[in-house]
């Protein structure tokens, strides 16, 4: 089997909060193959944002990496010297983030931030990195990049400032393109042209693609594979069709039933009970146990391990739950 | 489980405001208790020949050339001075917190006509205007109050405009109309304490930049009038006899720097305290 | 941006308006007698009358308002001083050219000490960098201008004799060959220049420091490192830049201190300035020259802010559309 592209192991960040030291990611593993999409799904305060700043160490002075490992081609990206981190970023691993119109220098256009990337990885002249940038433009399918490429950021719409982003994390051709939540803020039809180009400049590139995201309906459009996180780790990781088909986690049921289904006709919104603990007071054991419906007594005495319930399907639970409860899609849909 | 905010930058700014009051209190004690703590009356001339002198056991302080006591001066040159700046404050901090109130809760042509009108003001710069209206008149005591006060307002009413203009279009004084109050209810209740923040610190700055400003008008002669010490005065004194009796220009220069600086301590303690967010914040993003 | 600045310009004459004849109603209406400390016991007990009667004084105030602003906004004749018995004009040309020098001067050494100090102590970060820095300019802060002045003139020229006391150049300064003329010059610019400097540096530095540590703290800063740019472009290209563009408003706002401050200067200094000329006609109760004094400092304010904004505009696109957003 290829070795992939990126591994992730039992990645620790840890910030200081009031309540004293809190591991933020506590625990998070998961790999993406060369070409691959995977989604990171969690609620708010998982840690997937924290992991995907993790992988190309932006994390700041805010949080520490206290533990795990970070594969990119075999080699620890967090070990490695500053300048090796350097041509790693952005050439090998490209990142888009969440608010696409604060990524980007207000005080320069699009054009020069873009020739700017393209001369830090390739040695260029000014006008060739100019007339590449215009060619990245085209590429995500800005409309007139002549005169985008002219216009600063606070003159341009949330989707059309993503699109520069995009273009900006493609100047070094990556390998790997890190997405921390690139629709979130905006509309929703801005997102769904936003996700066709993803798929489209992935096939294009064969680039491999980190979805992190709360969106379980884009996830389904982009993503190959999910990783469900929760607490600051993955609680399971399946191919997206079998996720959506047969969850095994109590938590991963719990996300999918409470989607609002428009087909479902009027039916009340089934929350999961309780709320996610505090990274500063997680438990020593499964960390779901409070909120879960199918705990039973070794849940609160030890941390499950992931186990394989099917090639490719991980869970980490000690209850088999596809076996008690079979699932049944909300709203029939599958 | 809630966490009490004891975390160390809260309890430090906390020690901060109580010493920064504390010195406050003593300023604020030593100019009313002048007259007792002046071992000597300030204007007393000592002997001409052999009277003045370095500090000694006698004068703690030394004496200047007419042989006063330098302390006891200092002293009601506090008193002056403190006096001038806590009344210029009040007065000016009243008239900016009328003006900024106005011209937040009433916007359009209220506003508008208010603010023009204080950016008018302010292109006037303040020294010079303040110069002017001292130079005609050689000013009393009230009546350099008055002159600094109505000069120094206009950055008052800003900040204050700029906070009830805030508050007034928040959530909850949003909230509070929809709940039906009456417009005068707001305003006191919920306008006026959330907009006196600023206003406090802001007064509390003024006295220290009074001082400032009072100082330098009496070093060029034109501030206090000569019977009553003054430190700016004391400074000027101080400049003829330098090197030979150091101590007449010394002193009251370290009394200026001193108490300035306390005024933009306490001001500061106080932003900390009333203002928690403007202070550093620390912790998981 | 030309939107902009256009309608600066039209507001500039208009606020110099305003300001003159507040500052004119302002000197009117305080009670005492203008012409107060002319007549000494020997002058002729017809001349305060004529003076009067010459300079207008004995006309309706709105009558000598108009007179004033036509005077002088439109011939520019600011009138004659009392005292010296010169046309204030001349007076004034004589004595701006020296405020400018020491007022130009003092404004780039206070900003370039301002910059490095606060984009130094911004890099630096940690909480004795932070502490160390509030500190001394707390105390630097608080003591006043013309304190710090007097201190440094003590020291410097009266006790150490390093540097002259006062004054533009020595008396027999026009003897001098030309290169000790300028050392002359130079020494007698040192003191004044460093103390009108030096007084707001400190709150200069903080605001400087604050705003590059905000700039460092953005999310596009974190985005060009992700990226792959460079460590040195991504914190001066992408943070400091950004940091700085908001404090160069301060630029233009800082012309108003100068001339401010320039007066106690001047007066601990006897620089034949701007402001010495104020403190000796406010000491004489030169009303003609006060007045105009006080206008020409306000119209110097005037056009501070107008070079701020400009300035602003410059520096950030964003201010540059009527509705852009602002920093």
């Amino acid at each position: 089997m290829k070795p992939p592209l990126l591994e992730v192991r039992d990645l620790r960040v840890r910030f200081e909060t009031e309540r004293g030291p809190a591991d933020v990611v506590n625990g998070m593993s998961f790999t993406i193959a060369a070409g691959e999409t995977l989604a990171l799904v969690g609620e708010s305060g998982c840690g997937k944002t924290v992991t995907a700043l993790a992988i190309l160490r932006l994390l700041g002075a805010a949080g520490r990496i206290v533990g795990g490992e970070v594969r990119f081609d075999g080699r620890n990206v967090l070990d490695l010297a500053p300048r090796e981190l350097r041509a790693l970023r952005g050439r090998a691993i490209g990142m888009v983030f969440q608010d696409p119109v604060a990524s980007l220098n207000p005080v320069l256009s699009c054009g020069d931030q873009i020739a700017e990337v393209v001369r830090a990885h390739a040695a260029c002249s000014r006008l060739e990195a100019r007339a590449r940038a215009l060619e990245l433009l085209r590429r995500v399918r800005l409309p007139d990049p002549e005169r985008q490429a002219r216009a600063y950021p606070h003159q341009m719409s949330g989707g059309m400032c993503q699109r520069v982003g995009i273009a900006l994390a493609l100047a070094g051709a990556p390998r790997l393109l890190i997405a921390d939540e690139p629709t979130t803020a905006l509309d929703v039809t801005v997102q769904a042209q936003l996700c066709d180009l993803l798929r489209e400049l992935q096939a294009e590139t064969g680039m491999a693609l980190l979805l992190v995201s709360h969106d379980l309906g884009l996830v389904a459009g982009l993503a190959d594979r999910v990783a469900i996180a929760y607490a600051g780790h993955v609680v399971e990781s399946a191919p997206v069709e079998r996720l959506f088909a047969a969850p095994q986690h109590p938590y991963t049921r719990g996300l999918l039933r409470a989607l609002p289904d428009i087909e479902a006709g009027a039916r009340p919104f089934t929350a999961i009970p309780g709320s996610v603990p505090h990274p500063a007071e997680v438990p020593p054991y499964c960390r779901f146990q409070p909120r879960c419906t199918h705990r039973i007594a070794v849940c609160g005495r030890e941390d499950p391990a992931p186990r394989a319930v099917q090639p490719e399907h991980w869970v980490a639970c000690w209850v088999d739950v596809g076996a008690t409860e079979p699932w049944t899609p909300p709203g029939g849909r599958a | 489980m809630t966490a009490r905010p004891t975390s160390k930058p809260a309890r430090a700014r906390r020690r901060a405001l109580r010493a920064a009051l504390a010195c406050a209190a003593v300023g604020v004690l030593v100019a009313l208790l002048a007259p007792r703590l002046a071992p000597y009356d300030p204007s007393a001339v000592g002997d001409l020949v052999h009277g003045y002198g370095a500090p000694s056991h006698a004068h703690w302080l030394g004496t200047d050339e007419f042989g006063r006591d330098v302390l006891s001066r200092l002293l009601w040159g506090a008193r002056v001075s403190l006096t001038i700046g806590g009344l210029t404050a009040l007065l000016a901090g009243t008239l900016g917190g009328l003006v900024g109130l106005a011209a937040g809760l009433r916007p359009g042509p209220v506003d508008a006509i208010l603010m023009r009108g204080v950016d008018l003001l302010s292109a006037l710069p303040r020294t010079y205007l303040v110069v002017l209206v001292a130079g005609l008149l050689r000013p009393s005591l009230p009546t350099l109050v008055v002159v600094l006060a109505t000069t120094g307002w206009l950055r008052t009413a800003r900040l204050v405009r700029a906070q009830v203009h805030g508050v007034a279009r928040g959530p909850y004084v949003e909230a509070a109309r929809a709940l039906g109050l009456s417009p005068w209810r707001i305003a006191l209740r919920h306008v006026l304490p959330n907009a006196a923040a600023p206003l406090i610190v802001s007064v509390t700055a003024m006295v220290g930049n009074t001082i400032l400003v009072e100082s330098g008008l009496s070093f060029l002669g034109l501030g206090v009038q000569v019977p009553t010490p003054s430190w700016g005065a004391m400074v000027q004194e101080g400049r003829k006899v330098f090197p030979e009796l150091w101590w007449v220009a010394i002193t009251p220069s370290i009394a200026i720097t001193c108490t300035v600086l306390a005024c933009n301590l306490l001001g500061d303690a106080l932003r900390d305290a009333l203002d928690p967010r403007s202070a550093s914040t620390e912790g998981v993003s | 941006m030309l939107r902009l600045i256009l309608r600066r310009l039209v507001l500039a004459p208009v606020l110099v308006f305003g300001v003159a004849t507040v500052v004119f109603f302002t000197a009117r209406l305080l009670p005492g007698d203008p012409l107060e400390g002319l007549a000494t016991p020997d002058t002729d007990p017809q001349y305060v009358p004529r003076m009067r009667h010459q300079l207008g004084l004995d006309r309706p105030l709105p009558e000598q308002y108009a007179r004033w602003m036509q005077a002088c906004l439109l011939h520019g004749d600011l009138g004659t001083s009392l005292i010296a018995r010169r046309p204030v004009r001349d007076l004034l040309r004589e004595a701006l050219p020296n405020t400018l020098r020491l007022t130009t001067l003092a404004l780039a050494l206070r900003w370039t000490l301002a910059l490095t100090l606060g984009i130094a102590s911004a890099l630096r970060r940690g909480r004795r960098a932070e502490t160390g820095v509030r500190v001394l300019t707390l105390v630097v802060d608080a003591m006043p201008g013309f304190v710090l002045g007097v201190l440094l003139q003590l020291l410097f020229a009266y006790k150490l004799r390093w540097l002259p006391p006062e004054g533009m150049a020595s008396v027999d300064a026009a003897s001098m060959p030309a290169l000790e003329r300028c050392g002359d010059a130079l020494a007698h610019l040192a003191l004044p220049v460093l103390v009108l400097g030096v007084d707001g540096v400190a709150v200069l530095s903080r605001h400087v420091r604050a705003s590059v540590l905000e700039a460092l703290g953005r999310d596009h800063v974190r985005a060009a490192r992700a990226r792959g740019l460079d460590e040195r472009a991504v914190v001066w290209r992408h943070g400091i830049r950004n940091g700085i563009a908001p404090i160069v408003t301060l630029l233009g706002l800082s012309l108003p201190g100068l001339v401010a401050g320039s007066l106690l200067i001047e007066a601990i200094f006897s620089w034949p300035g701007m402001g010495w000329l104020t403190i000796h006609a406010a000491l004489t109760r030169d009303q003609p020259v006060l007045l105009a004094t006080t206008l020409l400092a306000a119209s110097l304010v005037v056009i501070g802010n107008l070079a701020a904004d400009v300035a602003a505009a410059t520096a950030d696109p964003r201010t540059r559309e009527p509705g852009g957003a602002h920093p």
